[in-house]
């Protein structure tokens, strides 16, 4: 146990240390505020949304950005975890250690979810504070909490179904193949639209479920709100089984 | 006395490429044994193997007598490694890329640290980060990450690799203090055989997936070719009158002629008679060995079929 929590602070280290955490704490304190700001009125034109401009409209607004930027943004921050070992050459030393690998991936794992889940929380905060500042109506800690209900749920399922990228790293062995999946993945979602068979596209669901199709579609059942979790546990299997069996040549 | 490191019949083929073939191999508690091949020979997949990176088609490999195996991870307690080119977390300085390590390796001495830096004179550069350091000196944050817990085996990959002269005997005389003080058990692999010849007791030159040979070092010296070296101001009238005396001579395109027969490198003497009475006096004449790297060349190619 101890060395498992060792191997959680040896990636946070390496993580602190790396230009990804300061770039995509920028990233998630721009979004929301340029949004907010776009949204408010005070720069762009508020003619660019859809339904009521105000604070519920925002933080809807804001799921439907994560639902779909997310799943770049989050896949980018597994790629980096799994992918710089190999682009760095350094997994050779994780492999021989007295450290069970499925340890040492989990922790891996554990860390990029949690710094998705960070990163989320951090663009709500500083989506409601811009609201907050650019005086958008309908600012309540009522409709605060009732918008993050849905806003964590969105995201929840976003950091999930971006688990497979770190398996797909691994096979990769480094950024570009992950990255180029997350785009294949993005491709797929809009194709299923097209198909008709969106609702059963895991990679769609967080988009319907933010209300980026309508709120018609934001009603799904209860297979397609299972699929992303389903999604992201063979992503996660596989990414502990492929650490542990595959050959490291 | 029972192996610290052993492989049996151990192969490895990606598709129809035999990067390893039917390798078995044994190293005693203490010994250095060094692991020579050229590059492509088998020498890195070999260390995956016995470390468990990748599994072998057939054969096995143990080490402490225990059969490895990715998932036996309490078996690299006791093991130190350095794979081709040494890594290292290029944002990280020297001393965080070693904290993860003791970390990771559950050491609970934090003056470790301190003390392989200080041991491989890293100390100048411990705050530096590592993608700054040069090769040389990323070298030796290698072999402090492979030396940090005192394992009791090193596997160790081309380990001067990168380091200029000083650094080569530097890290020679620790790994020879190692082994004889500690009773380290060393392997190392390299492509050099004059480097390898210095520092270890045993030697197996692997060539195309293949053990060819292996020898102690001490008995290296009478494996060596010797050869005659003559040099005259008339090289092929010289060449002539050896040949007219029985001898085989090669001459070389400088006119320096060679004699490869026993009875002629026991006898210098008598052939610098015959010149001389033949009015053909030797300017130079020399018994010559061959050097380790002709040797090497001259074992792989006569075995494997690749020409010196």
């Amino acid at each position: 146990m101890n060395q498992w929590l060792s191997a959680l602070w040896v990636e946070v280290l390496k993580l602190r240390r790396s230009r990804l955490f300061v770039i995509s704490l920028v990233v998630s304190l721009l979004v929301p505020v340029m949004i907010g700001l776009v949204f408010s009125g005070t720069i762009g034109s508020q003619s660019a949304f859809e339904g009521e401009i105000n604070v519920a409209g925002f933080l809807k607004e804001l799921g439907i950005v994560v639902s779909m930027g997310g799943l770049i943004g989050f896949g980018f921050v597994y790629s980096w975890s799994f992918g710089r070992e190999y682009s760095d050459r350094t997994v050779k030393d994780l492999l021989a250690l007295p450290l069970s690998r499925y340890g040492v991936a989990a922790a891996k794992i554990v860390v990029s979810t949690l710094l998705c889940e960070v990163l989320s929380l951090f663009m709500f905060i500083a989506g409601c504070i811009t609201a907050w500042l650019t005086g958008l109506d309908g600012w309540s800690l009522e409709v605060i909490v009732q918008g993050f209900s849905g806003y964590a749920q969105i995201c929840l399922m976003v950091v999930v179904l971006s688990i497979p990228v770190a398996w797909m790293a691994c096979i990769g062995r480094g950024f570009l193949y992950p990255l180029g999946i997350v785009l294949l993945t993005i491709v797929i979602a809009q194709f299923g639209g097209a198909l008709g068979i969106v609702e059963y596209i895991p990679w769609a669901i967080p988009g319907l479920l933010s209300g980026a199709s309508g709120e018609e579609s934001a009603h799904l059942e209860l297979v397609s709100r299972l699929l992303p979790f389903l999604t992201g546990t063979v992503g996660l299997i596989g990414t502990l089984v492929w650490w542990r069996y595959a050959d490291q040549t | 006395m029972a192996a610290i490191i052993q492989t049996e019949g151990l192969t490895k083929h990606f598709g129809s490429h035999h990067a390893v073939d039917r390798l078995s191999i044994e190293v005693n508690p203490g010994e250095i044994y060094g692991f020579l091949g050229l590059n492509g020979a088998g020498k890195t997949t070999t260390i995956r193997m016995l470390l468990g990176m990748i599994r072998p088609n057939s054969g096995s490999a143990y080490l402490f007598g225990r059969r490895v195996d990715a998932g036996s991870h309490k078996l690299w307690a006791e093991v130190g490694y350095m794979v081709e080119t040494p890594y290292s977390y290029p944002e990280l300085t020297v001393r965080e890329n070693l904290e993860i390590i003791r970390r990771l390796r559950g050491i609970p001495d934090r003056s470790a640290i301190d003390s392989i830096i200080d041991r491989l004179q890293l100390t100048a550069y411990r705050d530096r980060k590592a993608g700054t350091l040069s090769l040389g000196n990323g070298q030796r944050l290698g072999l402090a990450k492979a030396m940090l817990h005192h394992p009791q085996v090193l596997i160790l990959d081309e380990p001067t690799n990168g380091l200029d002269p000083a650094g080569i005997v530097e890290v020679r005389e620790l790994l020879r203090e190692l082994a004889a003080d500690q009773g380290v058990t060393i392997f190392i692999s390299s492509h050099i055989l004059g480097e390898v010849s210095r520092l270890t007791s045993r030697i197996g030159i692997v060539h195309q997936g293949k053990l060819l040979q292996e020898t102690d070092v001490k008995d290296l010296h009478p494996l060596l070719r010797r050869s005659l070296r003559v040099e005259t101001r008339d090289p092929a009238s010289a060449r002539s009158r050896l040949t007219q005396a029985g001898y085989v001579v090669q001459q070389n395109a400088e006119g320096t002629l060679r004699l490869q027969e026993e009875r002629a490198v026991t006898n210098p003497d008598y052939i610098s008679k015959l010149l001389v009475y033949a009015d053909m006096p030797p300017t130079l004449i020399q018994v010559e060995e061959e050097d380790l790297e002709h040797y090497f060349l001259r074992v792989i190619g006569s075995e494997g079929g690749v020409r010196p």
